[in-house]
C-alpha cells in the first residue's frame, strides 16, 4: 500500500510534499503561543505538508484529499493569530507561499492580478517600481499573504479612506471543497462576499485581481503627542468629522509609550500618541492639513517634527516591536466605536489594574465610526501556571467592548469561535453554515473552526465549556 | 532538554521574544531558495523553542540532520536586519554551531577545516610557507615588505592567498599602496588565518591562539594601521578579536574601502575612467555587519565619467550573495544558486561589471558567471580601483 507521502507524490511532484516530522513541527502551528494545555486537546501536527504551484495541482490535491476525507488546511505566512493555519485533527497543510507572482498589472483597467501567496509588502515594492498603488493593506504587510488577508479581517492601514479589502478586489480564483477551479464573482451562484473571512473553510484562492491607483504625489504623516488621553481621543473624533480625506489614523496610550520607553525605543512622553497620515495630489493634502492643523492647534498637544512623524509612519509594521519586554506578548483585538473610545479606554486601564498586567494599546481608525483597539500586555509563556492563567483578561478585552457596542475583530478560527453569535444573527449563522455544508460536504476544508470548535476527542468545544473554563482560570489566578 | 550554548551566550530569551511573523522570510537567501519552513529563520528559532519546551508534540533529536540544517545559512544578518524584536540573529545562529560544535555534529568538512588550521594555519591545508604565491610575478617587490617595520600592515588574508583566481585582488592592492607612494609590510608566511572561520562555525573557543598570535606578530613590526581586503577577516578583526581579547587591539582596522576613502580624500590617487557599467554588492560583513556603505561608493563614483547603478537592493537591504556563513564549504550546491540570482540582478539593471569588497564573494560571484556563462565582469573593487590607475 502506498504511504499519503507517495500518493501525494504522484499529485505533486517529490520536491514539494513532505512528511518529515521536523518540517511538520513548523507547521503545526501559527503566530500565537498556546499553552501545551489547551494543545492537548487537539492534534496540531499535520500528516504532511505540500507546497503546490497552481491551481490545477491544488484542484487534484483537494479531489485526492476528499476521495480519502483526509481535512486541507491552507496556510500563507501564519502571521494570523487564531489558529486558522493550525490543523486541529491533522491532515495536509498546504503551504501557498510559493505562489507569489505577479500575473498582470493592467494600466488600462487599473488593475493587478496576483497569485495569492504574494505577501503586501512585495507587491506594494513591485507597484511602487511602475508609480502605482494598492491603499488597504495590513500591517503585518511584510508577511501576510494576499489570501490570508482575504480570509481574514480585511480591515488596516488605508481602510479609513479606501474601506475594507473587499471593497478594493474585482475578482478572485477559488479552487472549491470539491476540487472545481471556479472565477468568482462571474461564476454562477458564487458571490465573492462569502469568501471575505472564510478563514480558509471554503476552498483556496489562488489568484486575485485588485483594483489599483496612481501612487499618490504625497504622503504627508503627523505625529502628535497629547497631554490627556481624553483630548486625543476628541480630536480623532473631530477630525473624522471635518477632514474626509485622511487616509490614517493610528494611537497609542501611555502605557504603549512606557514599554518602548523601557527598550530603548523612541516614545515621546506624552499621555496619548496620535499619528495622522494624509496621502494624495500636493494640492489636496496642502487644504486637508490645514483643516488638520486647525483643529490640532485648539488642543493641549504638541506635533512632532517631520523627520520623527515620517519614522513613526515606518514604524507602522512593528507594533510588536514591545514583545522584547515580555518575551510573551497577549492581545486583544477588537472593533469599537469611535465615540466610545475613551470610555473603552478607561475601561481597559480598570482592567490592568484588576489584573495587575502590563500593558499597552494601540489602535487604528477603520471607518468614520469604527476603530480597531489592540491592547496588549505583556506575559512570560515560560511561567506556564501565570501564563494560563492570564488567558482570561483577552475574554475579558472583549467582553469590554461588546459591552460599549463592540465586536470581536479579525476572524474567529478556533480561538474567537465562541463569539461568533456575539458579531452574527442567528439567520446568518445558519445561512453560512448552509453555505459551508453545500460547498464543502464532506467538511474537508480547514475543520474544526470558525463554526464549531472540534477537539481530537471529537467532542467540540463550546462556547459554554469556553466560559466555563475562563470563569476557572479567574478564580485560580487570585491563588497565585 | 537544555541548550547549554543558548543559554552561556544569554540567547535563550531571545527564542521567546521571536513573535513568529515571518517578517524574515523575505529577506532570507536560503529560504527563497528552499521554500520550506525549515529553511527560513524563524522555523529555526520554533525548532528551537520546542527543544526547550516540547508540549505534548513529539521531540525532536538534536542529529546529524538537524545539525546540518544550521548550517544552511550564511549568517548574512539580513533577518536581523527586518526583525521586528531586533533579534541578534546572527548571534543566535553562532551559538547554536556552538552547541552542535561541543556535541560533535558538525558537517564533517568543518573537522576537516580544523585539522587544516592546527596543522598550517591557513584553511587550504597549503604549507603556510606559500603565504605569498599569489605574488608570483612580483615576488622581489614583494620580498622587501615581508615583515618590515611599518606603519600600515596589509592583511592578505587565506582566500586572496592561496586561490589563484583571485590574486588579482592582493596584486591589484600592493599596485594602489605603490601608487599612493605607502609604505606597507605583508606577514607572508607569518600571517595565520584570522580565524573567521572558526568565529562563523561556532569554534571560537578554538580561535584565542590564532588571535593573539596575530596581533603580536602585527605589533612587533610597530604597525598603526591594519588593511584588509576581505570582509570576512575585517568583521574578525573589528568585532571578534577585541571580544577575545577583552582590550582594545592597539591599532586601527581598515577594510581596503575606507583605506581608499581616505587616499580619494587625500587626493593621492589618480583615476581616470574606465569602460562599462558598474554596480556594487554590499559584502554582508562589511555592510549590514559593520556598517561600511558609503566608502565603496565614495570611492567608485570619483572615478571619473564612471557609469555607476545600485543594484535593486542596497546597502542594509543588499541580498546575500551566498558565498558567506560557511555555506560554500557545508552547502555548496545552494551558495551556488544564490550566487546565480545576484548576476540577474546584475543584468536586471543594466551593468556589466559587478564588483564588490570581498574575495569570498568574488568567489561565489564567478562561480555563477561562469555557470550560467554570463558576460557579465566580476571585480573587487581594488581591481577597479587598479584599472581606473591604468594597469
Ligand atoms: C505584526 C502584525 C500585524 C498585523 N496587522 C493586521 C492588520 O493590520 N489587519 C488585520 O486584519 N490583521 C493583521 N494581522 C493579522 C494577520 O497578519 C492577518 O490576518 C493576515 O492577513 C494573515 O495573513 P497570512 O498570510 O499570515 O494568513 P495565515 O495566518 O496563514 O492564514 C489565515 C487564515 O486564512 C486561511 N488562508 C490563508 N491563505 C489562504 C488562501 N489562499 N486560500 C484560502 N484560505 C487561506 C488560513 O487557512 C487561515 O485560516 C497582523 C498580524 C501581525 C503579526
Ligand atoms: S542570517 Fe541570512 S541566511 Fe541566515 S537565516 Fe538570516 S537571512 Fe537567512
Ligand atoms: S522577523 Fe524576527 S520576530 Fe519575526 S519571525 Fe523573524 S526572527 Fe522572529
Amino acid at each position: 500500500m502506498q504511504t499519503l507521502r507517495e500518493e501525494l507524490y504522484s499529485i505533486v511532484g517529490e520536491d514539494r510534499v513532505t512528511d518529515n516530522l521536523l518540517e511538520r513541527i513548523l507547521y503545526s502551528h501559527d503566530l500565537a503561543p498556546i499553552p501545551p494545555e489547551v494543545l492537548t486537546l487537539f492534534k496540531t501536527l499535520p500528516d504532511a505538508v505540500v507546497r503546490p504551484t497552481n491551481a490545477k495541482e491544488i484542484a487534484e490535491l483537494i479531489k485526492y484529499a476528499r476521495k480519502k476525507k483526509i481535512p486541507v488546511i491552507p496556510r500563507g505566512a501564519a502571521s494570523w493569530a487564531y489558529g486558522g493555519a493550525t490543523p486541529v485533527k491533522g491532515g495536509i497543510v498546504l503551504d501557498l507561499t510559493g505562489m507569489n507572482k505577479i500575473i498582470e498589472i493592467d494600466k488600462q483597467e487599473m488593475t493587478v492580478t496576483v497569485e495569492t501567496g504574494i505577501n503586501w509588502k512585495k507587491l506594494l515594492e513591485e507597484l511602487e517600481k511602475k508609480n502605482l498603488f494598492f491603499p488597504v493593506y495590513p500591517t503585518s504587510a511584510p508577511s501576510a499573504t494576499v489570501g490570508g488577508w482575504i480570509c481574514t479581517g480585511g480591515l488596516g492601514i488605508g481602510s479609513l479612506k479606501y474601506g475594507q479589502l473587499k471593497e478594493n478586489v474585482v475578482e478572485i480564483e477559488v479552487v472549491t471543497p470539491t476540487g472545481e477551479i471556479v472565477q468568482v464573482p462571474n461564476k454562477p451562484n458564487y458571490k465573492l462576499d462569502w469568501f471575505f473571512g472564510s478563514e480558509g473553510t471554503l476552498g483556496i484562492i489562488t489568484k486575485a485581481t485588485l483594483r489599483i491607483h496612481p501612487e499618490p504625489e504625497v504622503f504627508s504623516p503627523h505625529a502628535i503627542c497629547f497631554n490627556d488621553t481624553e483630548q486625543m481621543c476628541n480630536a480623532v473624533s473631530k477630525i473624522l468629522k471635518d477632514s474626509t480625506k485622511i487616509y490614517f489614523i493610528k494611537f497609542t496610550d501611555e502605557g504603549y509609550l512606557d514599554i518602548r520607553r523601557s527598550l530603548g525605543l523612541f516614545a515621546p512622553k506624552a499621555a496619548a500618541c496620535a499619528l495622522f497620515v494624509f496621502e494624495g495630489s500636493k494640492k489636496t493634502v496642502r487644504k486637508d492639513l490645514e483643516k488638520f492643523h486647525s483643529i490640532i492647534k485648539k488642543m493641549d498637544c504638541s506635533e512632532l517634527d517631520a523627520e520623527k512623524s515620517h519614522e513613526e509612519w515606518d514604524e507602522r509594521f512593528h507594533p510588536m516591536r514591545i514583545k522584547r519586554a515580555g518575551p510573551t506578548l497577549l492581545a486583544g483585538d477588537v472593533l469599537v466605536p469611535v465615540s466610545k473610545l475613551y470610555e473603552f479606554f478607561e475601561r481597559l486601564w480598570k482592567l490592568k489594574e484588576k489584573f495587575n498586567l502590563k500593558m499597552g494599546i494601540e489602535g487604528t481608525v477603520v471607518s468614520r465610526d469604527s476603530t480597531v483597539v489592540m491592547p496588549m500586555f505583556l506575559s512570560d509563556e515560560r511561567k506556564r501556571w501565570k501564563y494560563l492563567t492570564a488567558m482570561p483578561a483577552i475574554k475579558e478585552i472583549t467582553d469590554l467592548a461588546l459591552k460599549i457596542g463592540g465586536k470581536p475583530y479579525g476572524g474567529f478560527g478556533i480561538w474567537n469561535s465562541f463569539y461568533l453569535d456575539k458579531v452574527y444573527s442567528n439567520l446568518e449563522i445558519r445561512k453560512m453554515k448552509e453555505r459551508k455544508k453545500k460547498l464543502d460536504p464532506d467538511n474537508i476544508m480547514n475543520p474544526g473552526k470558525l463554526y464549531r470548535v472540534q477537539t481530537k476527542f471529537r467532542v467540540p468545544l463550546t462556547a459554554k465549556t469556553y466560559n466555563f473554563f475562563m470563569f476557572l482560570l479567574k478564580i485560580l489566578r487570585r491563588f497565585d | 532538554m537544555e541548550l547549554i550554548e543558548l543559554k552561556k551566550h544569554k540567547m535563550e530569551d531571545e527564542i521567546y521574544i521571536c513573535a513568529q511573523c515571518g517578517f524574515c522570510h523575505e529577506v532570507c537567501p536560503i529560504y527563497e531558495e528552499i521554500g520550506w519552513e525549515s529553511a527560513s529563520p524563524r522555523g529555526k528559532i520554533y525548532w528551537l523553542k520546542h527543544i526547550l519546551k516540547p508540549g505534548p508534540l513529539p521531540v525532536i533529536e538534536i542529529d546529524k540532520e538537524f545539525a546540518n540544517r544550521f548550517f544552511q545559512c550564511t549568517i548574512c544578518g539580513h533577518c536581523s536586519e527586518v526583525c521586528q524584536t531586533k533579534i541578534n540573529t546572527p548571534e543566535l545562529w553562532k551559538a547554536i554551531r556552538t552547541e552542535i560544535y561541543q556535541r560533535g555534529l558538525w558537517p564533517d568538512v568543518l573537522n576537516e577545516l580544523i585539522e587544516a588550521l592546527k596543522k598550517e594555519k591557513n584553511v587550504y591545508s597549503m604549507p603556510n610557507d606559500e603565504r605569498t604565491i599569489w605574488a608570483m610575478d612580483i615576488e622581489e617587490e614583494i620580498r622587501t615588505k615581508v615583515r618590515k617595520k611599518a606603519k600600515v600592515a596589509y592583511f592578505v588574508g587565506c582566500i586572496s592567498s592561496f586561490m589563484g583566481r583571485l590574486a588579482d585582488i592582493p596584486l591589484s592592492t600592493v599596485r594602489i599602496m605603490e601608487h599612493a607612494g605607502i609604505n606597507f609590510t605583508v606577514l607572508g608566511s607569518e600571517e595565520w588565518c584570522c580565524g573567521n572561520p572558526l568565529f562563523l562555525a561556532g569554534a571560537s573557543s578554538l580561535a584565542e591562539e590564532i588571535v593573539r598570535y596575530n596581533v603580536a606578530t602585527l605589533c612587533k613590526l610597530g604597525v598603526e594601521t591594519l588593511i584588509t581586503t576581505c570582509s570576512g577577516c575585517y568583521r574578525a578583526w573589528k568585532q571578534e578579536y577585541p571580544e577575545i581579547l577583552k582590550e582594545d587591539l592597539g591599532f586601527e582596522v581598515l577594510h581596503v574601502s575606507q583605506f581608499l576613502a581616505k587616499l580619494v580624500d587625500e587626493g593621492k590617487l589618480k583615476l581616470r575612467s574606465i569602460d562599462g557599467v558598474v554596480t556594487y554588492h554590499d559584502p554582508c560583513e562589511i555592510g549590514r555587519h559593520c556598517n561600511i556603505y558609503e566608502e565603496p561608493r565614495k570611492v567608485l563614483e570619483n572615478i571619473p565619467k564612471i557609469k555607476f547603478v545600485e543594484l535593486p537592493k542596497t546597502k542594509k537591504d543588499c541580498k546575500c550573495c551566498g558565498g558567506g556563513g560557511m555555506l560554500k564549504a557545508t552547502n555548496p550546491e545552494l551558495a551556488a544558486k544564490i550566487a546565480s540570482r545576484k548576476i540577474d540582478e546584475t543584468t536586471e539593471v543594466g551593468a556589466n561589471i559587478l564588483t564588490s569588497g570581498c574575495p569570498a564573494c568574488k568567489l561565489n560571484l564567478m562561480d555563477a558567471i561562469f555557470e550560467r556563462e554570463a558576460t557579465v565582469e566580476m571585480l573587487d573593487i581594488t581591481e577597479v580601483v587598479a584599472r581606473a590607475l591604468g594597469s
